[in-house]
Parts: structure tokens; C-alpha cells; sequence
């Protein structure tokens, strides 16, 4: 892209509100005009996509920046052009593509394995290639989520009501002015809310929503905010979720099907975050973020045979602040920081007699501090030299008896280049990480480590046409997490770093074909993986399992995707976006093991996603689904562990009403249309037909 | 993370209900002493990987084995992780720890007579974990604390006694039940204590010292035995010879007297057969071993030994010993893959069979008591 070229807003790329997507101002007249319309445009995405750019994406060194213009779609069609492959969903794909909750969003991304245990309250967790879902970074307005316990974010903590955006980076992304701790994932999962206000105007705006639905599930949400109209905003969120849960489900057992309901699986989670920033100069600004969540669910556990009786209760507390400043340094460097406090508490607690005094009561406190600092450098036109250094610390404290104090200090490195010329990108990156850890158990603690490299080349044979070929190689390591080191009979502090290395070859295409199509685009990746030492849970006696770094796994796939959009009169547009995905995980481990080239627990051959949408002035219309082969819930796939494939389909419809200053937007779903029954982790079945409606009143 | 900790609990059910033998009176009399009647051994499956267990029938006559005759005979389930049975008169009882059942089949044709759901009604106890029957009754040791007597001429359940915290393996001996109170579920801090149940009254008669974290009693001829799995840790697992004595008063005294590390054991012939698999990391080295308690002599015992021992049994009516096994996936044993089950002729050290099983877990063996 020429420098000054304006990113062209794809319709997927759109973060707009209902009315702007279904608005006759976005139809094809704006199309037939749209030179006219560039300095419009430049004006307007800021105003429609104010709250998209997140600290860490901004200035973003994979396109030509234009100085204080934050343009959302920049991401989508670097995606195309991207080393390595990226995915992203945004406000408007969200609501184009019928996407109901943050799982579904999940199922839309290739070359994800979402584990979701059901119901808005079961826990969701995403595996990308096979790797396993703690090679899988959590990234949220900017800087890294971690959880050093268990070393999986749950993502069903997370809502679509205040989301921006949801970006699926394998491997390495080509933005390298980014954390060091951004890039020490395999894979990183961005998530982007509507933190900041709309910085061209002094009028406050005021949302509120509330969504109703099956299962006795209600969430009211609101968020207001406000500027100065040049320098300085804020704005604040929340939301309220309560579901029951308690949706029906099918036991089959021999041949007989019993009819029974998902009891103990109410939750009510409330969420509420205040942001706000500073603009000093034209080339600096100063944000900050206060974030709270209180998530209090019960847990059914799996179905179990004649007793559906569970008295689990989970609450989990998380609060973090954060501030980050980034400024320009004269014409040549750039300079971010960020410093973050994260504080969560868990407790679980069982009712049951088998427990001293009747009751199970775990409690664990998790902290962190951390601080990062990124230096940009561009020393001539195309060349990108970046360093950053990141420091965390963590600790873990827990009521359980045996190591239940443990501390890791985290410092990481990362020297990265970006390289442009003319239809060639290439990026390279070295981490290096140190890590040491403290305990009881290991009073000299231990140390780890490493030098991680990483690569990417993307080029474009072709002057005129939009087609891209790309590889991309990326080694890192994942550290043991508290539980695998230190809980206590279960943990082993003798555990290596797992590794994982990632192989990507791929090939996009983007192109308008004619009037009646203008827009297409597809993506082609090929992939081979490799986890090494990869730590599993043996049973080193009858009574006891242990951690052991045993694993070995070859993973080789395939990812594909395609986003169209079909002109079919002047206001009446046809949208079709699917993925798909093959995967081979096969353990190779040991040729006298069970699972020996078997397929891993939980991962299908075949999987994807597809949505059709019909925009239209009236009402908008969304088929989509979504879908998975049959898997196994163990990786020896003896036939007795085969979890049937599935398709989940569902109807969206939405639009907005424009009422004097305000807009109301309504939306209807209904869910799993062929109240297909399936289960995604054995025993635990995922809700048939149902429905979900909501109304947005913005002001 | 619980879930290791309760396959851990779970594994510990390595059933040998070898126990004197007693009269039933509400039920037909079984084949006499030397006849060959079939050996069912339970399942537990792999509740958390959704494996499920059943109930397995070795015909010693025709050397074969039927796999999940009851889901065969009812086209239904078990239950979940299948935990512990007793084959008494004509019907066989079993308790699955998950489900929270008392299964009660007809030995014959396996059809279920009633399914009892201790769940729906907990106040006298849940989680079976082992039985033993007795003069009409079986008697269930309940995980959550308490010893039930079930009377099999109405199907019910009809005294229950609190013993303390997660009683494991009971044994009938002399006419009394004795009860390892292992408190596993308090780990580190494991129970010591055993108590002794009179099966008329269902009181607890008598509480006394142990070993560390009580698992097993094991009654064999006049003597008593008690495992006691220590602590997984630095206190190994160990057999001990419970000895009566009495104090100045008179009254009845007992003390565990230790005889040898033990991870296994149960009654064979007049002596114990002893397992010894060391809580080690790595592939353990499994010790084999025979104990005579009236010349107080250990033995060597030169079996052709399986590959993971999880549970022993002797059959009395046809003195065939009876060793359960997980299979070995690499170095481990698999939690998932179907087990075996070898079985042994009189003097148990020569393999007369090995009985494939459908599911994995097998972990309590048992055989028609009279």
C-alpha cells in the first residue's frame, strides 16, 4: 500500500453501529462514489470506530500510519497481507455474521478447538493448531492476560456487548511495536473493547441495552461516554448477567433417552470497567484502565447416571488497573509503556459428606505486577527495528496444604525488524526469556532460559493483483504452570518448559471480481507443528497421577477461509463468510504407547464455520452455523471414547430504528434451529433450541 | 485439578471381601465347596475421560469371560465408576461411588430387581465403597461416613451407624464388622482408627489405633489384618495383624501389629498374598509375597505376575486366586484401556487364564457367598 492509500473498509472490516450497516448512506451510491467520499471516510471511521484501537495496535507498523487516524479496517486487510496468518472479528462482523456469544465467535476462527463445558456459564477455552489452550495468549485492551495457576484464560467471562474487536494472531503478527510478553504465546487472541470515547465531539453518549433469553438468562448493560472534543474522555461500562442454565438436555443411556434439565448451573456475573485518556501533543497519549469482575457460578459437573445432584460452587473476583503511555519521539522513534496490577481470587466449594466437616473450601489469590516498555525505531523508509522488555511478577497463594506460596519473576526481551520493499514484507524476531521461580518446595529456586526466534515473509508476485504468498516459522516455549509444578501430589517441580514450534505456508487473495461482487476474499493456510516435552498427567502409581514432560505431538493442517460479498440490487447486499479446518494432531510419544499417531483427545479432522447474511433496508437476515467432526475424549480414540460430530445452526435478525437524536437497535436470535444435541467435552451437553433478544438504545 | 484427587480416592478400592463364612437365611443355597460358580469383577471405567465401567462374569469351567452383562441383560448403565459387590443367595448387589447406587440384580439372568438411589434419599450415607453380607443383610461401607445394613428380603435399607470419616474396605469377622476409618478424603492428615460394628444392633461397639490411613480389613481364618496405605509420601503402605488382647479390666484390647509393606493383600488359603508396588515415580518394581500368620514366616512368591496389580481375590469355593490388572500404555499403566484379569490355579502361582475385560478400572472381584 502506497503511503496515503486509505485502507478500504471491507464489510467485514466495519465496526459500525446497526444503522450505519444497514443505512441507504452505505449502500451502493456510496459505493459508486467513493473518491468522493476518501475525506469523508477519513473522518468518519475515527467517529465510528473511536473505541477500536487499542494501546498496543496503535501506531500500527503494519501499514503506512496516518497520524492520528485510527482506521479498524488497517487490521482486516493487513490480515491479507500478513506474514503470518490473522484473523479478526469486529463489532460489525459480529453482528453481519449472527455471532450470538464469545463462543460462537470462537467457532468462527480457523484453526480453533474451542472446549466449552456448556451453557453461558460453562467454561470456554480455545486451542489454536492443535497446541493445547495453554499455548494460547489472551490479550485484553493491550496487555496480557495471565492466569499462573492453571495457564488458561476462560473466555466465557467475556460478553459481545461491549467488544470492539476479537483478532486470532498464529504465530507472530507483523506488528512488532507490541510487548515482549505479546509475542510469548504460539498463538494470541486480542481482545478489544469499546474503551474510549468519541474524541470529535463534547456530546456525551449514553448506551443501554438489555438482552433477554431462554434459560432465564438477562443481561442489562450500559455504557457512557464523554471528551472534552479534543483532549481528554473517559468512559465507563457495565453489565449484569444472570442465567439459570437450566436448559433441557437428553441422558442416553442404553436404550433408553430420559428428558431431564441442566440443574446447578446458575450464574450472575457482573463487569464493570472505566477508561480514560489524554491526548498532551499530537503524537502522545495517556490511557487508563480500572476493571472489575465478579463471577459467581454453579457447576453440574458431567452428567452422571441416576444422580444429578452437585453442590459445586465457583466465585471468581478479578480486578486490574492499568496505565499506558505511548508518545513519538521526533520522526524516527516511538515509545510505549505500560504498567498493570491484576489481582483475582478464586473459591471453589463442594457440599458433601465424603469431605472433613461436609465441605470442600479452596481458596487461591493470584497477583501480578508488570511493567513493559517498547522503543520503535525507523531508520529509513521500510525499515522497523523494535525493542522491548517486559517484567511480571507473580505469586500464588492458596489455603491448600503442602506449596501454596510459590513466585515467578518473568523478564523477556524481544528485538524485532520489519522489513518493506515494494511487494515484499519480512519480520524477524528473537525472545529471550528468563524466568525463575521461587518456592518451599525448591528453596533455590529455579531458573529458565531460552531464546525464542521467529520469522515471516509475505510477498506479492503480482503488481496489479491483491494476491499475497506467505511463510512464517515461530519456536517458543510455555512454562509450567503453578499446578503442574507444585500442587501438591499432582505437580512436579522437576517439569521442563513444553516447546512448540510452528511451521505456517499460506496464500491469500482479495479482489473485486465485478459489480455484482465486489468484494472477495480468500485465505489458504498449510501448517506443521511440533510440541516437544509436552507435559501430561501419568499415573505413576494406582492412586497417584503426576506431571511428566512425556508428550510429543506432530500437528499438521489445513486452514481456509472466505468472505464474499454479493450485490443483489442497490440496497440489497448477499454477505458469505466461512472457515474451515483440518487438523491432524497425532501424539508420537512413544510407538508403545496406546495413542501412538492416534488423534488427540478433543481435536476433529474436520471443522468450520459458515454465515449468510442478507442486508437489505428492512430487517437483516443471518443463517449461519457451525460445526465439528466426531472426536475423541481421550487420545488412544478407543471407540467407546467417540463424541459424534455436529452442525449448530441459528437465525439472527437485526436492525435499527432512528428515534429523533437516538438510535434503537434490535436484534433476535434463535439458536440451534434443529435443537441439535451434542456435546463438545463428553458429558457435558451443550443447550438445544433457543432463543435470545436484545434492544440497544443508544444516545 | 479434583479430578485426580477423586481418581485417586476412587483407585483405592482394590476389593478382596474374603471374609468367614456365614448363613444366609432369606436366600437359596449356591453350589457347594469345590464347584466352580462364576467370578464377577467390576469395572470402574474412567468417569472423567467418560469411559464407563460394568460388570464382568469369568466362567472358570469354560475359561471365558462376559463383558457388561448388565447393561447387556437391561439396556441400561451400571452407573458410574462401579465401586464394590457382593454376590449373596440369588442376587448380586453392587454400589457405584459416582451414580450413588445400590444396584440389585438377579444372579441368574442379571436383570435388575431395584436400583436404589442413595442420592435421593442421603441419610443413611452415600458413595458405597464396599460391602459385605451376612444372615439376611448386606452391609455397605458409605464413603461419607457411616456403615448401612441392608436387609435383602425387602430391598431397603433399614439401619445406618455414623463411623467416621470415609470408611473404606470393611471384613466380617467373628460376627463382627470391622471398619478402616481412613479419612482419605483429609489428606495429608489420614486417619488411624478402626471401629468395630455389631451387625444386630449396627452401633459401633469398640474404636482403636491403626496405621496410618486404614483401608482394608482382610479376615483370614482367626486372624485380622489391616492395610493401611500410609501416606503416598514417606510412610509406605503397610499390612498389619490386628491382635485382641485384653486390659487389667477385662476388657478387650486391640493393637495393629505391623508385618510388611504392602500395597495389596488378601486372604489366600489360610495365608495373605501380598502386593507390594512401592508409591515411587517411574515404572515401580512390583514385590510378591505370602504371609503365614501361624508360623509368622513371609514368603516369596514366584507368580507370573501381571502388569500392574489393582486387586486380589480368592475364591474359596473353587481355590483359583484371582489377580486385576491395568494395562500397561508405554511405562504407565492406562487409566482408560481395558484391564484383565489373570486367573491362578490352587497354588496360585500358575496362570490358568487371562480374562480380557471390556472397560478399564477393573478393581473389585468377587464370587457367590453363601
Amino acid at each position: 500500500m502506497n503511503r496515503g492509500e486509505i485502507p478500504r473498509q471491507s464489510r467485514y472490516g466495519e465496526s459500525p453501529t446497526i444503522g450505519d450497516i444497514q443505512n441507504k448512506q452505505f449502500s451502493t451510491r456510496m459505493r459508486k462514489r467513493r473518491e468522493l467520499f476518501l475525506p469523508m471516510i477519513l473522518v468518519a471511521v475515527p467517529v465510528l470506530n473511536s473505541g477500536a484501537a487499542t494501546f498496543f495496535s496503535a501506531p500500527d507498523t503494519t501499514a503506512t500510519a496516518l497520524d492520528e487516524v485510527e482506521v479498524k479496517g488497517a487490521r482486516e486487510r493487513s490480515a491479507i497481507k500478513s506474514t503470518a496468518p490473522t484473523h479478526t472479528i469486529d463489532a460489525g462482523k459480529i453482528m453481519t455474521s449472527g455471532i450470538t456469544d464469545i463462543s460462537d465467535a470462537m467457532r468462527r476462527l480457523p484453526g480453533v478447538n474451542l472446549r466449552d463445558y456448556g451453557g453461558s456459564g460453562g467454561m470456554k477455552t480455545v486451542s489454536v493448531r492443535g497446541l493445547g489452550a495453554q499455548h494460547t495468549g489472551v490479550i485484553y485492551d493491550g496487555a496480557m492476560l495471565g492466569d499462573i495457576q492453571g495457564g488458561q484464560i476462560d473466555l466465557s467471562r467475556y460478553s459481545l456487548e461491549n467488544l470492539s474487536s476479537l483478532s486470532l494472531s498464529i504465530g507472530d503478527a507483523d506488528d512488532i511495536f507490541i510487548p515482549a510478553r505479546a509475542v510469548s504465546s504460539a498463538s494470541t487472541l486480542s481482545v478489544s473493547t469499546l474503551q474510549n470515547p468519541d474524541m470529535m465531539t463534547s456530546r456525551p453518549s449514553l448506551t443501554v441495552g438489555i438482552r433477554a433469553a431462554s434459560f432465564g438468562t438477562l443481561n442489562p448493560s450500559l455504557r457512557f461516554a464523554a471528551s472534552n472534543g479534543h483532549d481528554l474522555g473517559m468512559s465507563l461500562t457495565g453489565e449484569y448477567t444472570h442465567a439459570k442454565n437450566n436448559y433441557p438436555i437428553l441422558i442416553r443411556n442404553g436404550s433408553a433417552t430420559t428428558h431431564e434439565k441442566r440443574d446447578n448451573s446458575q450464574i450472575n456475573l457482573g463487569h464493570a470497567e472505566i477508561n480514560g485518556i489524554w491526548k498532551p501533543t499530537a503524537g502522545s497519549r495517556l490511557q487508563a484502565k480500572a476493571y472489575w469482575i465478579d463471577n459467581s457460578r454453579h457447576l453440574p459437573g458431567p452428567v452422571t447416571y441416576y444422580n444429578s445432584v452437585s453442590h459445586e460452587r465457583l466465585r471468581e473476583r478479578n480486578m486490574f488497573g492499568q496505565l499506558s503511555y505511548s508518545m513519538k519521539l521526533g520522526q524516527m522513534f516511538s515509545l510505549k509503556a505500560l504498567a498493570k496490577y491484576d489481582h483475582a481470587f478464586t473459591r471453589y466449594r463442594d457440599t458433601d459428606g465424603r469431605y472433613p466437616g461436609g465441605e470442600l473450601d479452596q481458596k487461591y489469590t493470584r497477583q501480578e505486577e508488570y511493567v513493559t516498555a517498547t522503543l520503535l525505531c525507523r531508520p529509513v523508509s521500510g525499515l522497523s527495528l523494535s525493542y522491548s522488555a517486559d517484567f511480571w511478577h507473580n505469586s500464588l497463594h492458596s489455603n491448600l496444604r503442602g506449596e501454596n506460596r510459590p513466585l515467578r519473576n518473568s523478564f523477556l526481551q524481544a528485538l524485532s525488524v520489519r522489513w518493506q520493499w515494494q511487494r515484499l514484507t519480512a519480520t524477524a524476531r528473537g525472545l529471550l526469556s528468563i524466568i525463575h521461580d521461587k518456592s518451599a518446595t525448591v528453596p533455590g529456586g529455579k531458573t529458565e532460559k531460552r531464546i525464542s526466534p521467529s520469522a515471516g515473509i509475505s510477498v506479492r508476485p503480482l503488481e496489479n493483483a491483491d494476491w499475497h504468498i506467505r511463510i512464517s516459522y515461530k519456536d517458543i516455549m510455555r512454562m509450567p504452570t503453578f499446578n503442574e509444578l507444585y500442587f501438591d501430589h499432582y505437580g512436579s517441580v522437576n517439569l521442563n518448559p513444553e516447546t512448540a514450534s510452528q511451521l505456517n505456508v499460506g496464500t491469500t487473495f482479495s479482489r473485486a471480481i465485478s459489480s455484482w461482487l465486489p468484494q472477495i476474499e480468500l485465505t489458504l493456510d498449510g501448517y506443521l507443528n511440533h510440541v516437544h516435552n509436552k507435559i501430561v498427567a501419568m499415573p505413576y502409581n494406582m492412586f497417584m497421577m503426576t506431571m511428566t514432560n512425556l508428550g510429543r505431538v506432530r500437528i499438521a493442517g489445513l486452514d481456509a477461509t472466505i468472505n464474499a460479498e454479493f450485490l443483489l440490487a442497490e440496497t440489497h447486499f448477499l454477505l458469505l463468510s466461512g472457515n474451515y479446518s483440518y487438523q491432524r494432531a497425532a501424539p508420537r510419544t512413544d510407538p508403545a504407547m496406546a495413542d501412538w499417531m492416534k488423534q488427540v483427545a478433543y481435536t476433529p479432522l474436520n471443522s468450520g464455520a459458515w454465515s449468510l447474511t442478507w442486508q437489505n433496508p428492512w430487517v437483516n437476515i443471518v443463517a449461519h452455523g457451525s460445526g465439528c467432526s466426531a472426536r475423541y475424549s481421550i487420545s488412544s480414540n478407543i471407540p467407546s471414547t467417540r463424541i459424534g460430530g455436529y452442525m449448530e445452526t441459528g437465525l439472527t435478525a437485526y436492525c435499527d430504528f432512528r428515534l429523533r437524536a437516538c438510535t434503537l437497535e434490535a436484534r433476535a436470535d434463535l439458536l440451534n434451529v434443529f435443537d441439535k444435541r451434542y456435546e463438545i467435552i463428553a458429558r457435558y451437553p451443550m443447550p438445544g433450541r433457543s432463543w435470545s433478544v436484545s434492544l440497544t438504545l443508544k444516545m | 485439578m479434583r479430578k485426580y484427587l477423586y481418581l485417586s480416592i476412587a483407585a483405592l478400592c482394590a476389593a478382596s471381601l474374603a471374609s468367614c463364612s456365614s448363613d444366609d437365611n432369606n436366600e437359596p443355597e449356591g453350589p457347594a465347596t469345590g464347584q466352580k460358580s462364576p467370578v464377577y469383577v467390576l469395572n470402574q471405567g474412567n468417569f472423567y475421560n467418560a469411559i464407563e465401567g460394568g460388570l464382568s462374569v469369568i466362567d472358570l469351567e469354560n475359561k471365558t469371560v462376559a463383558n457388561n452383562v448388565f447393561k447387556s441383560a437391561n439396556n441400561r448403565s451400571l452407573g458410574d465408576t462401579p465401586q464394590c459387590g457382593v454376590a449373596y443367595g440369588s442376587k448380586i448387589y453392587v454400589g457405584t461411588s459416582q451414580s450413588n447406587t445400590i444396584e440389585i440384580i438377579d444372579r441368574a439372568s442379571y436383570l435388575s430387581y431395584k436400583q436404589i438411589r442413595l442420592s435421593e434419599n442421603p441419610q443413611n450415607g452415600t458413595s458405597p465403597y464396599s460391602m459385605v453380607a451376612d444372615k439376611g443383610y448386606v452391609f455397605i461401607s458409605m464413603y461419607d461416613g457411616y456403615v448401612a445394613r441392608l436387609d435383602t428380603l425387602t430391598m431397603t435399607i433399614d439401619k445406618s451407624v455414623a463411623v467416621g470419616a470415609n470408611p473404606d474396605q470393611i471384613a466380617l469377622h467373628y460376627d463382627k464388622i470391622y471398619v478402616p476409618v481412613s479419612e482419605g478424603m483429609n489428606y495429608p492428615n489420614y486417619g488411624r482408627t478402626a471401629c468395630i460394628v455389631n451387625p444386630q444392633t449396627m452401633t459401633v461397639e469398640k474404636k482403636f489405633e491403626v496405621g496410618l490411613n486404614p483401608t482394608q480389613f482382610i479376615s483370614c481364618g482367626s486372624h485380622l489384618f489391616v492395610l493401611c496405605k500410609g501416606n503416598y509420601s514417606d510412610v509406605p503402605s503397610t499390612l498389619y495383624e490386628v491382635k485382641e488382647g485384653y486390659d487389667k479390666d477385662n476388657k478387650p484390647v486391640y493393637t495393629a501389629e505391623p508385618i510388611c509393606n504392602a500395597t495389596l493383600a488378601a486372604a489366600f488359603n489360610g495365608s495373605v498374598a501380598i502386593v507390594d508396588e512401592p508409591f515411587v515415580e517411574g515404572a515401580p518394581k512390583a514385590t510378591y509375597r505370602t504371609y503365614d500368620p501361624e508360623t509368622k514366616t513371609l514368603s516369596d512368591w514366584n507368580i507370573n505376575q501381571p502388569d500392574y496389580a489393582n486387586a486380589i481375590y480368592f475364591d474359596s469355593l473353587s481355590g483359583n486366586l484371582f489377580i486385576a490388572s491395568y494395562v500397561m500404555n508405554g511405562m504407565y499403566p492406562s487409566y482408560d484401556l481395558p484391564g484383565y484379569v489373570n486367573v491362578y490355579d490352587t497354588t496360585g502361582e500358575n496362570l490358568l487364564y487371562k480374562a480380557d475385560l471390556d472397560a478399564a478400572g477393573p478393581a473389585c472381584i468377587f464370587s457367590y457367598k453363601k
